[in-house]
């Protein structure tokens, strides 16, 4: 018997056949939709301004200043950025971008955009810059008038914040443009929908969709990467960490931050005014026992108040204290601690810290220091801190952007935000060692190129670490899970700007 | 004479046993119970932190997170201190904190009510509005903002729920010496003469006991739990006091690798309500003249 195939059964067949052979040899994402569950932040509800889309994660939006793996500022949307005098910045924008509905970006756009996050977070004390302190020079061309020299703004306008919204953004319509290489696709609440956006001046993602959902609780959020309803968990629980990588179908990725965790000392309150007593302190920590316990070894041990992820850190070149019990005993019996009780402050919403707050009461008790805990909400934190109430507050200090030196200033400079109020009413502060101190902030603010600004800071950095005005601790890691055949979550050392548009699913 | 007077010239055990009271709560299983439960818990935090093998908060960092043994019935915590003995600290606390609080609100809430009850007029007027205002807020709200306020700490812990709680007392106590009041045996005081202190020492609070007690009982239950959840949420003791409501709640942060960080503490904190609960409503039922005879009573206790 003879079959007859008409030409129509052959095209199908040669087109089924090809279908498929593309299948195997072209991308593996091209219908794909991965979900990422990532946590909460005290933000949510508040991203009117991008449309309701958060700025982090998600690359809608882009800001004109990216920032490197090295933690430093480098071209974005601007190629290219000069200060033409102290107060005065220029930016040249990229020619080839477009919004997401087609539209050019052009210096106009730039201003608009600024003048509404500005106004929304109230950034003027933030970045130096006022909302009209933004112009267009010409189409591509935005100059920044700062209020006062600010030799960083182009690191700190490097923040997710500060991404370029297009003023017809409007979280109503759920309307979000921006120039990222995802565009909104859906919006409910939090929760967001992206697709690529084909029309990116530098990389289109590879996967179809990429949905972005709130699942607050850590231990949720593994539960459900476990099951279907996510392909990738943002920072599971530590504790969790280790048995996600030791499954067959999840792995896990991991990055230093430029965060530290450490204990900060108030140098003007009895007995801790004892640079004696504060040394004692700082031989009894043992950073390694914190680190393998209360963060199940995800984390470095600190030498300094600087994470090494920020480029003028010098943790290398620091002195590593202890853990040395004996020293701490003599170090004690030197000083004049005469057994008054000292008040270690916690965040009671960070239960890491609380862990960290036990073992360092234990540690102090074994050097005949006594001590008590007292835990507070995460609002009233810092406040509690810069009243000087406590002895030792264990707290976490990092940057989001490729400018750090606020944070130097802010910890060890007099006029610092933890020291500038009893510097101000009573002439003393809370880490502030003096006007030395202040004087090689202010030299680090203002100095050109790394070198210098390393050898400034690091100065600093090395003479809080000799006085025991801080306690390092730990330098923060985060981690992301993910499916196992998935690739190419691109951490980054702000952990907000994990970027997933090199998502991919590996070939089975 | 009032009844509790006679009563308390009864002071053998035997005759304790035969007491109407405890007789009908003898018959009701469910109260026999509860009375186990809450003795037992009470032994426990009485003589548990002697029984207790180890000290609560010495930690063993290379022992964490281990579960039940023989060294450690219950485990080892986050930073390996044994969970069976910080239980058995945490019952003197929690168990503690919440009689304590009882016993504030019952103090507050009957001097209250017998002076409301008893003067009448415009202090009672002005007294059962003050009640009416606080009893307008849910009461473990209020209890969240006045600790929020305060501070977190025990002392803080025990006085906002000692300030929301006893307008109920205030309340049963009042209605009670209204109608007290009126009786031939007070009225007769009265015309003797007694002055007013001694009219509701010796006439009118013996005979309010009932329904206090009552409340009290059922009472204590909420308040454990209450207790151990503003502990839960940070407004209770501080680290590393082992109280249980602050245990659950670090305990939670391990729940998949080491549940019985949560399920320890949340089962004595059940126990607990539980206990005082049913205990309750055997006290409710047997201090009920009408349920000695029938089931159902006219005194109807309020709870959280």
């Amino acid at each position: 018997m003879t079959k007859s195939y008409s030409r129509r059964h052959v095209l199908a067949g040669v087109g089924v056949g090809l279908g498929a052979l593309a299948g195997c040899l072209g991308d593996s994402m091209d219908g794909e939709s991965i979900t990422v569950a990532r946590s909460d932040t005290s933000q949510d509800g508040q991203w009117g301004v991008y449309g309701g889309v958060i700025p982090y994660y998600t690359r809608v939006f882009e800001p004109l200043v990216g920032t490197s793996a090295e933690m430093e500022p480098e071209p974005l949307l601007a190629t290219d950025w000069e200060r033409t005098d102290e107060t005065t910045w220029q930016f040249s924008l990229r020619e080839d971008v477009t919004f997401h509905n087609g539209a050019a970006l052009t210096a106009d756009d730039v201003v608009a955009s600024f003048e509404a996050t500005i106004d929304h977070w109230e950034a003027t004390g933030w970045i130096n810059v006022e909302p009209d302190g933004v112009s267009a020079l010409d189409d591509h061309t935005v100059e920044f008038e700062t209020v006062e020299p600010f030799p960083t703004l182009p690191g700190t306008i490097s923040h997710n914040y500060f991404g370029i919204v297009h003023s017809d953004t409007d979280e109503d319509d759920d309307t979000a443009i921006g120039t990222g290489p995802f565009r909104l696709e859906d919006r409910s609440g939090d929760d967001v929908t992206l697709v690529p956006y084909e029309d990116h001046w530098d990389v289109v993602p590879a996967v179809e969709e990429l949905q972005l959902d709130v699942v607050g609780d850590p231990t949720t959020r593994v539960q459900a990467l476990e099951g279907t309803d996510a392909d990738v968990a943002l920072e599971p629980p530590r504790s969790a960490v280790s048995r996600l990588e030791e499954a067959e179908g999840t792995t896990t990725d991991s990055q230093l931050t430029p965060r530290t965790c450490f204990g900060a000392i108030n140098i003007y309150k009895e007995p801790t005014d004892d640079e004696t007593l504060r040394r004692a302190l700082a031989y009894a920590v043992d950073q390694e026992t914190i680190v393998d316990s209360v963060l199940e070894g995800v984390g470095e041990p600190a030498r300094g108040p600087i994470s090494p992820e920020i480029p003028w850190a010098i943790h290398d070149e620091l002195p590593a204290f202890g853990p040395d019990l004996e020293a701490a005993r003599d170090l004690v019996d030197e000083s004049n601690y005469d057994g008054e009780t000292l008040s270690i402050l916690i965040d009671g919403d960070e239960p890491d810290d609380r862990n960290v707050a036990e073992i360092l009461q234990d540690r102090f008790d074994e050097i005949g220091v006594d001590s008590e805990i007292t835990s507070v909400e995460s609002a009233a934190f810092m406040e509690t801190l810069t009243d000087g109430e406590a002895h030792v507050s264990i707290a976490t200090l990092g940057s989001n952007s490729a400018a750090a030196d606020y944070l130097v200033r802010a910890m060890f400079h007099s006029e610092g935000s933890d020291n500038k109020q009893l510097y101000e009413e009573e002439g003393t502060g809370v880490m502030n060692l003096g006007s030395e101190v202040d004087e090689l902030i202010e030299e680090g603010y203002r100095a050109d190129g790394l070198e210098a600004k390393r050898e400034l800071y690091g100065e600093v950095q090395e003479r809080v670490v000799e006085a025991g005005v801080v306690l390092p601790l730990y330098y923060l890691e985060y981690v992301v899970a993910h499916e196992t055949e998935l690739t190419g979550p691109t951490l980054h050392p702000v952990s907000a700007m994990t970027d997933f548009t090199e998502l991919d699913r590996l070939d089975e | 004479m009032s009844v509790l007077e006679r009563r308390g010239s009864e002071g053998r055990i035997s005759a304790w046993f035969d007491h109407p009271t405890v007789r009908a709560l003898r018959r009701n299983p469910s109260a026999v119970a509860g009375a186990v439960v809450v003795a037992t818990l009470a032994l426990l935090a009485v003589v548990g932190p002697i029984l207790a093998p180890y000290d609560p908060n010495a930690q063993h960092l290379d022992n964490r997170l281990q579960g039940p043994s023989f060294a450690h019935p219950l485990g080892t915590d986050q930073l390996g201190r044994d969970v069976a003995t910080r239980l058995l600290y945490g019952a003197r606390i929690t168990l503690g904190i919440a009689v304590l609080i009882t016993a504030v609100r019952l103090t507050i809430g009957v001097a209250v009510g017998l002076v409301a009850g008893y003067c009448g007029g415009w202090v009672d007027e002005t007294l059962m509005r003050v009640v009416d205002v606080l009893l307008a807020f849910p009461g473990i709200v209020l209890a969240l903002v006045v600790a929020g306020i305060l501070g977190p700490s025990l002392t803080n812990l025990v006085l906002a729920l000692a300030v929301v709680g006893w307008t109920r007392y205030a309340r049963i106590v009042r209605s009670s010496v209204l109608e007290l009041r009126e009786r031939p045996f007070v009225a007769a005081s009265r015309l003797t003469g007694a002055p007013r202190r001694r009219v509701l020492r010796r006439h009118v609070l013996p005979n309010v006991a009932g329904p206090v007690v009552v409340l009290a009982t059922l009472d204590l239950g909420g308040v454990v739990l209450a207790a151990a959840g503003l502990s839960f949420l940070g407004l209770g003791a501080q680290p590393p006091t082992p109280e249980w409501g602050t245990m659950l709640s670090t305990g939670r942060h391990h729940l998949r690798e080491a549940s019985w960080l949560v399920n320890a503490p949340g089962l004595a904190i059940v126990l607990a309500v539980l206990g005082t609960n049913l205990l309750g409503d055997g006290l409710r039922d047997a201090l009920d003249p009408n349920d000695r005879t029938e089931r159902g009573g006219q005194t109807e206790v309020t709870r959280d």
